[in-house]
């Protein structure tokens, strides 16, 4: 067991958090979301040590591992870490890699780590690829690599940093089977992660960091379906919704549709959304904003993405515009063909400044 | 988007490459502009053509309307995404795709 008792930590004079209070119990998976610099990555390095919390008391196992004369090399032992870039040896095999701790730190003879590190590329889907170069390796396997390495300790906690932010969304997945299998043999897992839908399939409890502490804290449906504080509420909002402020005169519309694209691959998404996105740039922010006679002003669109299926949804606020979109002179059966085949369905409304256009992808 | 044109005798064979939308769409209506004096075969080969908006259907559409009253004008090596696009629009059975 975790407890974290009264935390603090502040840098150069401004607090990170306050007095935070934490426990976690063996075997659960915890995953810290929060706003970027709201310290998730803080406080998961207070855990090992790696930075020193100003207050507080860490205990683990009955141990306040930030007690004068702790011995952290100890603790350590115990607790494995996880980076975002993996952190492989380069110079080193796949299993190079694997047995390098076990014989340095832990004093195993090579030919019982070698065997057990076969064990473990077996337990994270890597087997027979002991030889391989990690360079040769794609983002997925470079993580289980680094899973299985940080198992050859044997340890009772792991530590998470963003494991799966350097992903491919289609990697996302068996590095999400493989901590998940982790929690199942008791491990206690620790993930900072800016990756809410991996949040919520990972979690047995969400903790959410904002304004210098725990905001809320529950279980994946608590905070993700039914959050109860406005913070958390708005953070999820605002964690779903990409936004832009179009004008015609700073229109690039390849730039546009390269990060609306990118922002769909952080959710579920079918093919056909993914080719909406020129067609909507070609076939109704262009005609509407670029008019030769009567452009719109300005536009604000929104891409509103949702966590828990693929149904998503596109507003675009058309401003200083008298007439409807959807209509001429701005778009004709063509823009309308195109726009509708690749959208599930699309509809204006007239709003105080402008026309608003609605489009469920 | 690059464009590559070759003549021989009479016919004209057209080859857009990358993306015919709102942006590109200029380049190629200009490009057919000062060269379909004269030719009664206009060939676009789409082999490298991986997306099209309404704005380069338009140039098509404009181009066969000029090769209606000089030759012929075809399309090969339709790929299927921009082939998607011809049958949802109807342009699939005003053009001659082979």
């Amino acid at each position: 067991m975790i407890s974290i008792r009264n935390l603090s930590k502040s840098f150069d004079g401004k607090p990170v958090w306050e007095n935070v209070n934490l426990t976690i119990e063996k075997g659960e998976t915890v995953v810290i979301i929060g706003g970027s610099g709201g310290g998730k990555s803080t406080l998961l390095r207070c855990i090992n040590r790696l930075v020193i919390p100003d207050s507080g008391e860490i205990v683990i196992d009955g141990q306040n591992i930030l007690a004068p004369g702790t011995d952290i090399n100890a603790v350590r032992r115990s607790m494995g870490m996880v980076y975002q870039h993996f952190n492989l040896f380069s110079h080193l095999s796949v299993l190079e890699n694997i047995i390098l701790a076990p014989m340095k730190v832990a004093g195993m003879s090579r030919e019982d780590a070698v065997t057990e590190a076969k064990q473990l590329l077996a337990r994270v889907g890597m087997s027979g690829r002991e030889d391989a170069d990690p360079k040769d390796l794609s983002g997925g396997q470079k993580q289980r690599v680094a899973i299985a390495r940080t198992l050859a300790m044997h340890p009772d906690i792991i530590l998470f940093d963003e494991p799966t932010s350097a992903l491919d969304p289609t990697m996302v997945d068996e590095v999400e089977a493989v901590i998940r299998s982790l929690a199942e043999d008791g491990i206690t897992g620790i993930i900072v992660t800016h990756d809410l839908r991996f949040a919520r399939r990972i979690a047995s409890r969400v903790v959410f960091l904002a304004d210098q502490g725990i905001c809320e804290e529950g279980t994946p449906e608590q905070i993700f379906d039914h959050p109860a504080k406005v913070q958390t509420q708005r953070f999820l909002y605002r964690s779903r919704m990409y936004e832009r402020e179009l004008t015609p005169d700073a229109l690039d519309l390849y730039a546009l549709a390269s990060e609306l694209r990118a922002f769909l691959h952080r959710y579920e998404f079918e093919k056909k959304q993914e080719k909406l996105l020129p067609v909507l740039c070609d076939e109704l922010l262009y005609p509407v904003l670029k008019h030769s006679e009567v452009p719109a002003e300005s536009a604000c669109l929104r891409l509103l993405c949702s966590e828990t299926s693929s149904r998503h949804t596109l507003m675009i606020g058309f401003r200083g515009i008298e007439s409807d979109p959807l209509a001429e002179p701005y778009l004709d059966e063509l823009n309308l063909t195109l726009l509708n085949n690749f959208a599930e369905f699309v509809f204006s409304r007239r709003k105080d400044d402008g026309w608003e256009v609605c489009i469920q992808m | 988007m690059t464009i590559q044109k070759t003549i021989q005798n009479q016919t004209l064979t057209v080859m857009p490459e990358g993306r015919l939308d709102t942006i590109t769409a200029p380049q190629l209506e200009s490009e057919l502009r000062s060269s379909l004096g004269g030719i009664t075969e206009l060939i676009f080969d789409l082999d490298k053509l991986v997306y099209i908006s309404s704005a380069g259907l338009r140039v098509l559409l404009s181009a066969q309307k000029t090769m209606n009253k000089q030759g012929s004008m075809v399309l090969l090596n339709v790929r299927p995404e921009i082939m998607e696009i011809l049958e949802i629009t109807g342009f699939a059975d005003i053009l001659t795709i082979r």
